[in-house]
């Protein structure tokens, strides 16, 4: 196999999964490109990943009772910690990276925060959501999302009274979650919180219920459809719709190719082809095989137009060096908070921003005394073996690097006598944090 | 706005890579330039301006309100705040009793509260109307922050605006500079062999041709430029003004206290406004060269249960200003200071089931400091003359904007704002 080949695998794996191993790329480049594909999106078992903690009920909530809801409030964070580094570890971990990576990907589209939601079990009801329908029909995954506790009680769908409408979960679900700005109306908004009253949550067992007492049962017309519509037609209007493709093939994009308008004209021609349902929702398998299968996708001058998110970045460092979280889990906690990127925990329903926003004189300093500690915590014989004239190139064959600038490679050189420094200063270059 | 833009032309100038790497060359280490802030400070009487952004849409009327106005009670029948509730301000006016130390503000006349602020056209969405304040541009999407074109127009100095942030905001991004942002409270700077070698790695060659367009690895060459430009600085300052002792009263409870229901809309701060505050004291203490400061506090987005969460978020916001008006006191540098407070948005007038307010238009802001006129400035709009149910905006955001540049930031306000916005009529906000 050609250099080339490998540099094009490796980009697919970095934007499709995580950073790959030196082992991950090898087998890769024994499948090729198309069959890497298949495995990305195929979702394999895989006996090695961490389990999901167990998550039992916490106590009710007590407002009166001070001793009460302090108990609860430390079962609560208790019970968060334990999911945030159940996934992180599962990350460091698993053998089908590309699904985790296709999980954080739906947590930043859909951003909840156990912030507000407090209760992670809803928000790991969330995340098996994403895993189980992350390919599935996209108005299946909006509707499991929409109706997950998480999201009830995080856009205060769970309180939505006919009397006087909530519009956060009507407006935020057109706005950020299928359509996009100008796809909807005021009008469609006010229409569409109407559709969802009723809605309720039973917050002891985390059921969704509608109670038909407090459901606007009269016609509303949202998009232009009339009728006595209810929450789920709701869902189902939304997502069925060519524009609501188009802006969650964008979302897509954006994340794992390159960071274009949602008005893209490439990006409109993958999403409408893509499969779709007998009743118009699109297939996210499809889109996901189309986007990694396009002329786009695999043209080189896409190399290097992203940044890595905080957790993209810490994460495949981790996994190339074969460190796991559970064993170092307080280095990359401090990183990640430093960064900007907590599971579970993104900053609005907006999620996490893309691209330069990462690359802040903060995030230097983060990123720098993460690669130092983890660059110190790693068995890196893999470098410190070679010869110390070969070293900067046996970082970048560790980190799947296909070419150093000659910038990077003559700051490596200067430190290639100390691995750890090397391998430090590699994981912040311009080569590493860009992809 | 197109956050891709950002500095994106910075490179072209040549400036700060040819510079950078001649530096390199010399061996200039970061405790030089910590060195060099003490030898350049900001000159006594130079203003300096602190933006607070308030994430989610704040709730305009349940901070300033028209307790006065029957329609006010009408519309919020237990969300209305009750006289125990509030304190007054002025005629039919009254704060949010949470925010005593503003109330104390306002009675030393530093504190004017600018009534029915808005713009054109509003937007309902949290993130385009982030995006109109942050950058200005109420007509269609810009491609730099407010704050950032101010940059532009100034020079190449990352330090001249610093985000107490771990990403940059909006604000601060222009076409061809950019703030930096730093984390609230102590720095964790590498050991100088690092720090040096990762400012090898990112220095341009001076040979090297500069040409558009500006990857993302060049963007990131330059964020570590920029650290290397500002942290020793920032590092110095907040360790001489540790020792000095200024500094560090501001509001640090209340900071830990953030993020306890953080709600979900548009954007929180990375870390309590206390602690953010507390540290923008410390820098202007030390005579920073910095003119500009963004900080935020997040969770206004208060759809629900509306009461109990915007207590506890005014009493936040209150603690961190009052400390920061405390630690400024302190400080020959504290009368420089002026701080703007504002949010994308206001609520709803009437509050929906849930105890909450949906998403609205027209809001007060707020403007804090010695060199403020203080009092009530504008009018409170109708509460019964409505637009869809909706406060009807009577000033636009970008006047208060060039009065602040150009009274506190002595800059030519239509190189930033345009043409149309510098014609607005000025408030009478400052001194």
């Amino acid at each position: 196999m050609s250099d080339a080949t490998r540099a094009e695998l490796a980009h697919l794996l970095r934007r499709g999964a995580f950073a790959p191993s030196v082992a991950e790329l090898d087998h890769a480049e024994r499948l090729g490109y198309d069959r890497v594909v298949d495995l990305l999106l195929s979702t394999p078992p895989d006996p090695a990943a961490t389990p999901m903690p167990t998550l039992p009920p916490p106590p009710p909530a007590a407002r009166s009772d001070r001793a009460a809801a302090q108990a609860r409030r430390l079962v609560l964070r208790e019970q968060t910690r334990q999911l945030q580094g159940w996934w992180l570890d599962r990350m460091t971990g698993t053998q089908d990276p590309a699904l985790e990576r296709r999980t954080f990907f739906w947590h930043g589209h859909f951003a909840t925060s156990v912030q507000k939601v407090q209760v992670a079990g809803y928000m790991a009801g969330q995340n098996q959501t994403f895993r189980q329908q992350g390919l599935a029909a996209f108005d299946a995954l909006t509707l499991s999302v929409a109706q997950g506790p998480a999201m009830l009680v995080w856009l205060d769908a769970a309180d939505n009274v006919a009397a006087h409408p909530n519009e956060n979960l009507g407006r935020e679900l057109m706005e950020l979650f299928t359509l996009g700005v100008g796809n909807y109306t005021e009008t469609d908004v006010r229409e569409a919180a109407r559709c969802l009253t009723g809605w309720s949550l039973d917050r002891r067992s985390g059921a969704f219920s509608v109670r038909a007492a407090r459901h606007d049962a009269g016609r509303k017309t949202v998009l232009g459809v009339t009728g006595a519509l209810d929450g789920a037609d709701l869902v189902h209007l939304v997502t069925q719709r060519p524009q609501s493709a188009r802006w969650v093939t964008a979302r897509i994009w954006q994340r794992h190719v390159a960071p274009v308008s949602v008005g893209d004209p490439t990006v409109h021609a993958v999403a409408d082809a893509a499969a779709r349902t007998p009743a118009g929702a699109v297939l996210l398998a499809d889109v996901w095989r189309r986007i990694l299968l396009s002329a786009t996708f695999r043209d080189p001058a896409v190399r290097g137009q992203l940044v890595a998110q905080p957790v993209e970045w810490a994460v495949g460092a981790m996994r190339q060096l074969a460190v796991r979280a559970r064993e170092h889990g307080a280095l990359l906690d401090r990183a990640l908070l430093a960064l900007g990127q907590v599971p579970f925990a993104p900053p609005s329903v907006g999620g996490w921003p893309a691209g330069r926003a990462w690359l802040s004189t903060s995030a230097v300093l983060a990123r720098a005394a993460f690669a130092q500690q983890l660059a110190a915590a790693a068995d890196l014989a893999a470098v410190a073996d070679q010869a110390p004239t070969s070293r900067v190139d046996a970082t970048a064959h560790l980190l799947a690097i296909s070419a150093w600038s000659p910038a990077s490679r003559s700051a490596l050189d200067a430190v290639r006598a100390d691995p750890v420094r090397l391998m430090a200063l590699a994981l912040c270059s311009p080569e590493y944090v860009t992809r | 706005m197109d956050a891709l833009s950002r500095r994106r032309f910075l490179l072209l100038s040549g400036v700060v890579g040819a510079g950078a790497l001649a530096a390199g060359a010399t061996g200039v280490s970061w405790s030089d330039l910590g060195h060099a802030a003490a030898t350049r400070p900001r000159a006594a009487g130079t203003g300096v301006l602190v933006v607070v952004t308030l994430y989610g849409g704040n709730d305009g009327l349940n901070m300033v309100a028209p307790t006065g106005v029957g329609a006010y009670h009408d519309a919020r029948p237990t969300l209305a705040l009750t006289p125990e509730e509030t304190v007054p301000l002025s005629d039919g006016l009254a704060l949010n009793a949470a925010m005593k130390g503003l109330k104390a503000a306002f009675d030393a006349k530093q504190l004017a509260v600018m009534l029915g602020v808005g713009y054109p056209a509003p937007s309902h969405s949290h993130f385009q109307s982030m995006d109109i304040w942050q950058t200005a541009s109420p007509t269609g999407p810009a491609d730099s922050g407010w704050l950032g074109r101010w940059l532009d127009a100034t020079g190449t100095d990352p330090l001249r605006a610093l985000a107490l942030d771990t990403t940059l905001p909006p604000l601060l991004a222009g076409r061809s500079a950019a703030g930096a942002t730093v984390p609230a409270g102590p720095l964790h700077l590498p050991a100088p062999a690092f720090a040096n070698a990762l400012w090898q790695m990112a220095a341009r060659p001076a040979t090297a041709p500069i040409t558009a367009p500006i990857t993302a690895a060049d963007e990131t060459r330059q964020s570590m430029l920029d650290l290397h430009t500002v942290a020793g600085r920032v590092d110095a300052a907040l360790a001489g003004s540790a020792a000095g002792g200024a500094g560090s009263s501001a509001g640090s409870a209340a900071g830990s206290a953030a993020g306890a229901g953080a709600g979900a809309g548009a954007g929180a701060g990375a870390s309590g406004l206390g602690r953010q505050l507390s540290t923008v004291a410390q820098l202007v203490a030390a005579g920073l060269p910095t003119r500009v400061y963004a900080v935020s506090l997040g969770g206004f987005d208060t759809h629900s249960n509306e009461k109990a969460t915007s207590t506890r978020l005014y009493a936040e916001l209150d603690a961190a200003l009052a400390g920061f008006r405390a630690d400024l006191a302190k400080t020959p540098h504290g009368k420089d200071v002026t701080v703007l407070v504002y949010s994308e948005f206001g609520r709803r007038v009437a509050a929906n089931a849930s105890q909450g307010t949906d998403h609205g238009t027209a809001n007060p802001v707020l403007v804090l400091g010695e060199g403020v006129r203080g009092g009530v400035v504008g009018q409170q709009p109708s509460l019964t003359d409505l637009d869809n149910g909706d406060l009807k905006a009577n000033s636009d955001f970008r006047a208060i904007y060039a009065t602040l540049l150009e009274g506190v930031l002595g800059a030519d306000s239509a190189q930033v704002l345009g043409a149309a916005a510098a014609r607005m009529p000025r408030p009478q906000l400052l001194v």
